[in-house]
């Protein structure tokens, strides 16, 4: 995995099995939409097969496809087709109601503030990697995360999640 | 419960889509990601590129080439009543360019003179004299007029051929005529050439005795006995122009004998050139209101006994964007010459009409010992026939 060069095509099978669950729930996040979400991580995986970037690391890997899925998932709204349309919705089964109630609190979240939420959450990544990542700074990661939680604690206090 | 537990088990707790993983990691089967072809493609995506911007500058290039071209050739049509295009135009042989017109224009394209010069193996002495000898007349106008009007003043120089293989070459040059014109000129002095007929005889033994003096062991020496033959006449011809001119620049040569001959420049008015030559344009025939200004010029050079060595006169009249440039020469021969190679309209035994388009004219008259050049703008073919005709 870490030497690309050397077996680039067995690499990237690696790295989409690894990496695919990551690309989705992140796409999703952005998305909301399932269908919306599996064309964004298709595209993510499509342009990584074919980019002619020289990865030298698996944290690269991993940062590039943050960063390709951020931006497809952006880009997926701009076009003409996404802004005329509403995307059929599908409630996701889960199978507690504390589930259901925190992950459609962050999907109420603003975009922007859905990605560090999911990024710092779900990844587990640090204020300093998902500055990285965004490429952004630090404080501009922290401001949204704080201003994250203060929505999520609005959206769901009394439910128990005071440690948000 | 924490947040984050919750938040990453509801996550988990959402299904991926495996086909799509499988699709992808089969994709990626076939897919074509070996490193070395994406190596191999890289140069190609170049040699499109560079070979895209390549084919950028060689039109731009082209374009540029293109639209100087036209550029010139737009500033060429409006130049052209100035600058005689009838001495361009229609004379290929090298003898019909005046020497002023020569050594005048030889301004333009000094460098090109110096290549031809270096390729002729003549002495570089006829060119330099005639260039030094050439200035003060220059200096006359250049300071009150164009580029175009140096071209008249040219113009306005008496039909002095310098026959001087050098000076020759020197006009040929300076209208940037073809290369195989320059090529002849080394040649004229040994071999006659086409222009020869040209000539009249007198010029053309002048031609030969300065060559065979060039051609000797001192080249001011030739120079100097020619200078003293220009007391042998009272009008302007061509030996004696050849020899004054080029005697006071021999002194580029150390030689005393040719810096005793000296020229005399006088100013005259239009009336007095006339007079002393015989020109008559009292009844010259003046579309619209047309009128002179500029008030011409005409000037005269004798050497210390008296004798014309040379002479010029131009006359210019215009009204509105009509202006005609008449400009006298006292060698018949020179503007019948110029009259029968021009391939104009002869209008009349002795004159004749070359249509250049947009309304640029120019007419020929001469007679058994005089000449009158006329060079018109915004004019018809018919008003131009009237003035040419109404030259005596």
């Amino acid at each position: 995995m870490n030497n690309l060069t050397d077996c680039f095509t067995a690499s990237k099978e690696e790295i989409i099995e690894k990496y695919f669950n990551m690309v989705c729930k992140l796409a999703l996040s952005q998305t909301k939409d399932r269908h919306a979400a599996d064309d964004v991580a298709q595209d993510v995986f499509m342009r990584f097969l074919k980019t002619d970037t020289k990865f030298e690391t698996d944290e690269h890997i991993k940062a590039w496809l943050i960063r390709v899925t951020i931006n497809c998932s952006k880009s997926l709204f701009l076009n003409a087709w996404a802004k005329k349309t509403v995307p059929l919705t599908e409630d996701i089964p889960f199978d507690s109601p504390e589930k259901s109630d925190v992950y459609y609190a962050v999907q109420a979240l603003p975009q922007k503030y859905r990605a560090v939420i999911h990024l710092f959450y779900y990844e587990q990544l640090s204020v300093a990697e998902i500055a990285k990542y965004l490429e952004t700074k630090e404080s501009t990661v922290k401001s949204q995360l704080h201003r994250g939680r203060e929505m999520l604690k609005s959206s769901l206090k009394g439910g128990g999640f005071d440690e948000v | 419960m924490k947040f984050d537990k919750i938040y990453r088990q509801a996550n988990d707790d959402i299904p991926v889509n495996s086909e799509l993983l499988a699709a992808l990691k089969e994709q990626a089967k076939h897919i074509d990601t070996n490193p070395v072809t994406h190596v191999k493609k890289k140069p190609v995506f170049n040699i499109y590129r560079y070979g895209f911007i390549a084919a950028a500058l060689v039109i731009g290039v082209a374009g540029a080439n293109i639209f100087s071209s036209y550029m010139s050739s737009k500033n060429n049509i409006v130049q052209t009543p100035v600058n005689y295009i009838d001495h361009r135009n229609s004379q290929t042989s090298q003898e019909d360019s005046p020497a002023g017109i020569t050594t005048q224009s030889s301004d333009v394209d000094t460098e090109a003179i110096a290549i031809e010069k270096q390729k002729s193996n003549q002495p570089d002495t006829t060119n330099n004299s005639v260039q030094e000898e050439s200035a003060p007349e220059n200096n006359d106008y250049s300071s009150q007029e164009t580029s175009q009007t140096d071209t008249q003043n040219a113009a306005n120089q008496q039909p002095d051929v310098s026959v001087s293989e050098d000076s020759v070459q020197e006009s040929t040059d300076s209208y940037g005529d073809t290369p195989q014109t320059v090529e002849e000129s080394p040649s004229t002095a040994d071999t006659p050439s086409d222009y020869d007929e040209y000539l009249p005889p007198a010029a053309e033994d002048a031609r030969i005795c300065e060559t065979d003096s060039t051609g000797g062991s001192a080249g001011g020496g030739g120079y100097g006995g020619g200078g003293g033959s220009v007391s042998g006449g009272g009008s302007a011809s061509r030996e004696e122009s050849i020899y004054a001119k080029n005697a006071p620049s021999a002194s580029s040569y150390d030689n005393a004998e040719a810096d005793s001959v000296e020229e005399i420049y006088k100013s005259l008015s239009i009336e007095e050139y006339c007079s002393h030559f015989g020109f008559n344009i009292s009844g010259i025939f003046l579309p619209g209101n047309m009128k002179q200004n500029r008030s011409g010029n005409a000037y005269i050079y004798t050497d210390t006994e008296g004798n014309v060595t040379n002479s010029g006169c131009t006359v210019f009249y215009s009204e509105g964007e009509k202006t005609v440039t008449l400009t006298f020469y006292t060698d018949a021969v020179y503007v019948k010459n110029i009259s029968l190679s021009s391939g104009g309209t002869q209008i009349s035994s002795n004159a004749a009409i070359k249509n250049f388009g947009d309304n640029l004219f120019a007419a020929y008259v001469y007679y058994s010992d005089k000449g009158y050049l006329l060079d018109t703008v915004g004019l018809s073919e018919s008003e131009v026939a009237l003035l040419a005709t109404s030259l005596k």
